[in-house]
C-alpha cells in the first residue's frame, strides 16, 4: 500500500461517492457496476481501499452530504467491505458486503424500471465469489464455512425480487445460475429443484427471452443434473442445447459440456469422432469410445480403471460403467458376423462356449452359468433379440436385425 | 465374482440401490472426509465443482453457430457396422478358431 495524504485520501473517497450516487442518479448500470465489484482489483478500487485505510472514517463523509447519505445503507458496509477486503479479512469482508447487498435490494425495489440489471448481476456474482473466499479463510481457520450458504439465502431473496410479471423477471435466470454454482460447490445439488421449478413452470417466465448467455449457462447445469438422474434423453437435449448456443471462443466452457455430454451420447450409441476427444482435450474417452467400437470388454475395464479419480470426480463413472452391457451387445455381434463368414447357415446359433471363450481370451473369466445370465439381459434389453435354449447352451438369434441400435435412444430399463 | 455382481446391480438395481452406488463412488473419488452425506437424490455430492461453468463477459456477443454442419459431423451414429476386418476382430476370429474344432460345426 502507497503512502497517501489525509488530502489525498479525502479526494478519493468524495470521488468514488460522487460517482456512485452520479451513476444512480442517471441511471448508468455499467458504471455502478465497476464501483460495486469488490473482487474485480480493479486499480480505481485499490486506490481507493488505500485512501480508505489512511481516512478511516468514512461514515462521517457520507453522513455530511445530503447526496452521499441518501445511499448510506448501501455505500457505507460497502467501503468497509473494501477495507476489509484489502487487508484480506475475507468473513468480514462478506459479512459487509452481504449488508449493503441487502440494502441495494431494498432499493432496487423501489425502482420500477429494469435500468439497475447489470449491477444487479454483478451484486449476485460478488456475493458468490466473496462468500467463497470467506469459507476458504474460515476453514483455513478451523471454523464452520458458512457464508456460501448465506450468499444462497441472499440469492433466493434476490430472485424473488426478480420474479414478478414486471421487465426485471429478464434476471430471473442470471440469478438461478449463480445459485446454481453455489448449489453445485456445496455439494447441495437438490436445493436447485425449486428454483428450476419456477423457471419452468412459472406463467411470467418465457425461456426464450433470457439472454443467451444465461439461458446457455442454465442448460448446462440443469443437463448435468439430468445425466446424474440418468435421464439421458433429457441430458442430451439440454446439453446439446448449451454446446450449440455457447460462445465458440469459450473453450474452457464448451469442454466441461462435452465432458458430460460426451457419455450420455455413448448411452444412445452415438460416438463421438476422434478429432472432437483432441481438440478439446478429452483423451480419457478415447479408449472407452474405442471400447465400445470394437467390443472390447478388457479395454473398457483398463479405460475405466486409468481413469477412475476423473470419473469419480465429474461423477460419470457409473455412466460409463454401465457402457459395458453395449459392449458385450457388440462383442457377441462380432462373433455372430465371424459365425456367418465361415457357415452361413449355422450362423444364428451361438453357441455359449464360444462366447466363454471370446471373454477369456479379453481376460474376463466367467462360467457358462454367469454368460448365460449376461446373453438373458441383452434379450431382456432389447439389445439382442432371440431366445436362450437352455438345454443345449445355445442363444438362438433371430434372423432378422438380431443386434438392434439403439439410434439415439437409451437402453430398455 | 464381484465383477459379475457389479455388472447385475448395474442392469438391475433399483432407484435406492443405485443412489447407495452413488454414495460409494463418491467415498471412494474424496479421499478426504469432506464429501457430504447424500439426501434422497442419488447424486454425488461433491464438496468442491471442478466443473464450475465460467462466467461469460455480460457484453460478449457471439453468433449463433452459423453452419450447423459442424454440429453434426462431431458425432458419428453409424460406426455400429459389420465391418470385422480390423484388427481386434481378426484377433477374436483366430482365438475362435484355435485349439477347438467347434468353429467348425
Amino acid at each position: 500500500m502507497s503512502y497517501i495524504s489525509m488530502g489525498e485520501a479525502h479526494r478519493r473517497i468524495t470521488d468514488y461517492l460522487n460517482r456512485f450516487s452520479d451513476s444512480i442518479f442517471s441511471q448508468d448500470a455499467l458504471s455502478l457496476k465497476q464501483l460495486i465489484s469488490i473482487s474485480s482489483n480493479s486499480s480505481s478500487l485499490l486506490s481507493l481501499a488505500d485512501g480508505l485505510n489512511v481516512f478511516q472514517d468514512a461514515n462521517r463523509l457520507v453522513k455530511q452530504s445530503d447526496r452521499f447519505s441518501q445511499f448510506g445503507e448501501i455505500a457505507v458496509p460497502l467501503l468497509r467491505c473494501l477495507q476489509n477486503y484489502r487487508i484480506n479479512r475475507l468473513a468480514e469482508a462478506y459479512n459487509s458486503f452481504e449488508k449493503s447487498a441487502n440494502a441495494f435490494l431494498q432499493e432496487f425495489r423501489n425502482w420500477e424500471s429494469a435500468w439497475a440489471m447489470e449491477a444487479l448481476y454483478a451484486i449476485a456474482y460478488e456475493i458468490r465469489v466473496l462468500a467463497e473466499m470467506a469459507d476458504r479463510e474460515l476453514a483455513s481457520l478451523g471454523k464452520t464455512p458458512e457464508k456460501l450458504k448465506a450468499a444462497g439465502s441472499f440469492l433466493m431473496k434476490m430472485f424473488g425480487a426478480l420474479a414478478g410479471k414486471g421487465p426485471k423477471r429478464i434476471g430471473a435466470l442470471n440469478v438461478t445460475c449463480q445459485l446454481f454454482k453455489v448449489y453445485f460447490k456445496l455439494g447441495t445439488v437438490n436445493l436447485c429443484r425449486s428454483v428450476i421449478r419456477s423457471i419452468e413452470t412459472a406463467k411470467i417466465f418465457d425461456f426464450e427471452e433470457f439472454p443467451v448467455r444465461d439461458k446457455v449457462t442454465y442448460m448446462y447445469y440443469t443437463g448435468r443434473l439430468e445425466v446424474y438422474n440418468e435421464n439421458f434423453l433429457a441430458a442430451d437435449q439440454k446439453l446439446e442445447y448449451a454446446l450449440v448456443y455457447c460462445n465458440p471462443r469459450s473453450e474452457g466452457n464448451i469442454r466441461m459440456i462435452l465432458k458430460y455430454l460426451i457419455p450420455v451420447k455413448l448411452s444412445l450409441g452415438i460416438i463421438p469422432k476422434s478429432w472432437l476427444l483432441e481438440k478439446h482435450n478429452l483423451g480419457e474417452y478415447h479408449d472407452i469410445v474405442l471400447a465400445l467400437k470394437r467390443g472390447d470388454l478388457r479395454l473398457l475395464r483398463r479405460a475405466l480403471q486409468e481413469h477412475e479419480d476423473q470419473f469419480l470426480r465429474s461423477g460419470v463413472y457409473l455412466v460409463l460403467e454401465k457402457l459395458e452391457l453395449q459392449v458385450y451387445q457388440r462383442l457377441v455381434k462380432k462373433i455372430h458376423i465371424i459365425q456367418k463368414q465361415k457357415d452361413p447357415s449355422k450362423a444364428h446359433q451361438v453357441k455359449l462356449d464360444v462366447i466363454v471363450k471370446a471373454l477369456r481370451w479379453l481376460e474376463m473369466d466367467m462360467d457358462v452359468d454367469e454368460v448365460e445370465c449376461i446373453m438373458a439381459i441383452l434379450i431382456y434389453k432389447n439389445l439382442m433379440k432371440g431366445y436362450f435354449a437352455h438345454k443345449s447352451k445355445v442363444v438362438v438369434l433371430s434372423k432378422q436385425d438380431p443386434f438392434p441400435k439403439l439410434n439415439g435412444k437409451p437402453v430398455n430399463s | 465374482k464381484n465383477r459379475f455382481h457389479r455388472f447385475l446391480l448395474n442392469n438391475y438395481c433399483d432407484f435406492n440401490q443405485r443412489s447407495i452406488l452413488s454414495e460409494m463412488a463418491a467415498a471412494a473419488a474424496a479421499a478426504e472426509t469432506e464429501t457430504k452425506v447424500a439426501t434422497e437424490d442419488p447424486k454425488v455430492d461433491l464438496f468442491e465443482d471442478d466443473d464450475e461453468f465460467e462466467e461469460f463477459e455480460l457484453d460478449e456477443e457471439w453468433d449463433d453457430k452459423e453452419d450447423g454442419k459442424e454440429v453434426t459431423q462431431q458425432w458419428e451414429d453409424d460406426w455400429d457396422d459389420d465391418d470385422v476386418n480390423d484388427d481386434f476382430s481378426l484377433q477374436l476370429r483366430k482365438e475362435l478358431e484355435s485349439n477347438t474344432g467347434a468353429a467348425k460345426s
